[in-house]
């Protein structure tokens, strides 16, 4: 392309190329947007969990101490389910061996953060309830 | 024998893509992304009449069009064919390649098992840790809540196949294999199909001490252990296909230096693949 021919097509193909992003970004901004939705986990009533952990659709709820505590299931690095160890008292991740303590706090492995604690709130017949994002 | 090779991996690759796409249409009479997808999946492999069959032959057809695909690709790879082709002819292979590996990815998450969700999610995460638009990329994959299946089952059947076999049409117009390279696919295939059992599936909320993903994957699940997902799930296969795509357009030194280098990276991956496929990532 010489130079006049760049000077008489140029101003065409760079309005073309503008035109094409100005219709692609509502396309992908209809295609990746997310609308946050939110599940409820019910759990006995306290007393009844006493000091075990139980699990319940990715959510696990401690009971150590007066308050009851959930924490997600989610590893914080790449979010596989982890699993609760009873002998050692500690929640390991099957993908990449994270190892968080009892409380969620990271122990080794590449996860950087803690697991997520959640909300939990006591329903009208004392029964547990943790909210979390889907 | 290896130019005998030459001629015949692609028809033998193109045998296997048709039984593959067939397999696949007849699965999808059954198979459904919604709902309990496991259940769904041990149905076609338990109780569906020849689902155990269609499921196999889908499966082994798919593995082999990749490999016979890697194969072919590697081929032309260390034979420096890029330099006499097209660029546009050699990127077309090399971006091909890339879906085949991403239609497999997308079609173990499908099996619905545990291993299958795992691997959504951390591609998922994955995505996410591209700075400025990971969030957004994301969720053209996978999305987590009750549709997770359906953006995997989108691209697994429609998208990612159609664009394949767009890229691959002049080839599919050359190499379209004979009614002799199809009878002895079909028969190597449903051998497979009838002799070799599916993997057992673990269910989505049994307890497992170790969730691996699929064999070509093992490499990153390896070096995920170690490094941040940006660093050791995102750059290296960018790199790796960004290097691929450069190669017509360097000239040597710089050629030859990034072709060295591009073995070098790809026996490294080969091994830790291997490494983790024998002893655990």
């Amino acid at each position: 392309m010489d130079r006049r021919e760049f000077f008489r097509e140029g101003p065409f193909r760079a309005l073309g190329v503008l035109v094409c992003a100005l219709a692609a970004y509502p396309v992908f901004r209809f295609m990746t947007f997310r609308k946050i939705r939110k599940t409820t986990v019910t759990f006995p009533p306290a007393p009844d969990i006493q000091s075990r952990v139980l699990y319940r659709k990715g959510v696990f709820l401690t009971a150590r101490g007066p308050h009851p505590r959930a924490l997600s299931a989610r590893c914080s690095h790449l979010g596989c389910t982890v699993r609760f160890d009873e002998v050692t008292q500690t929640f390991r991740c099957p993908c990449h061996g994270s190892v968080f303590d009892a409380d969620g706090k990271r122990l080794e492995g590449p996860a950087r953060k803690p697991l997520e604690a959640l909300p939990v709130t006591v329903g009208k017949d004392k029964e547990i309830l943790v909210t979390r994002i889907l | 024998m290896l130019r005998a090779l030459s001629p015949t991996l692609p028809r033998l690759g193109l045998g296997c893509l048709a039984f593959c796409l067939a397999s696949g249409v007849v699965l999808a009479f059954y198979y459904r992304p919604a709902g309990n997808v496991f259940r769904n999946v041990e149905e076609i492999t338990t109780l569906v009449p020849y689902g155990k069959l269609f499921r196999q032959l889908h499966y082994g057809s798919g593995q082999a069009f990749v490999l016979f695909m890697l194969a072919h690709t590697l081929e032309h790879f260390f034979k420096k064919r890029y330099r006499t082709y097209s660029p546009g002819e050699w990127s077309r292979l090399v971006t091909a390649v890339g879906l085949c590996l991403l239609i497999l990815f997308t079609g173990f998450v499908l099996k619905g098992d545990k291993e299958g969700i795992f691997a959504g999610r951390i591609f998922m995460n994955m995505l996410r840790a591209v700075p400025v638009a990971g969030e957004h990329l994301s969720r053209l994959f996978v999305r987590p809540g009750d549709h997770f299946f359906f953006l995997p089952y989108l691209h697994h059947c429609f998208l990612l196949p159609g664009v394949l076999v767009y890229l691959t049409r002049s080839h599919i117009r050359r190499w379209v294999p004979g009614a002799q390279t199809i009878y002895l696919t079909g028969v190597g295939l449903v051998l497979f199909a009838l002799l070799v059992p599916p993997r057992p599936a673990l269910p989505p909320e049994a307890p497992a001490p170790l969730v691996t993903g699929p064999w070509f994957f093992l490499g990153f699940q390896s070096l995920l252990k170690t490094a941040p997902p940006f660093w050791a799930g995102i750059m290296p296969p960018v790199f790796l296909f960004a290097g691929l795509l450069s190669l017509p357009f360097l000239k040597d030194p710089w050629g030859r230096r990034l072709h060295g280098l591009l073995i070098g990276l790809l026996a490294l991956y080969a091994l830790l693949c291997l490494r983790a496929f024998l002893a655990g990532p």
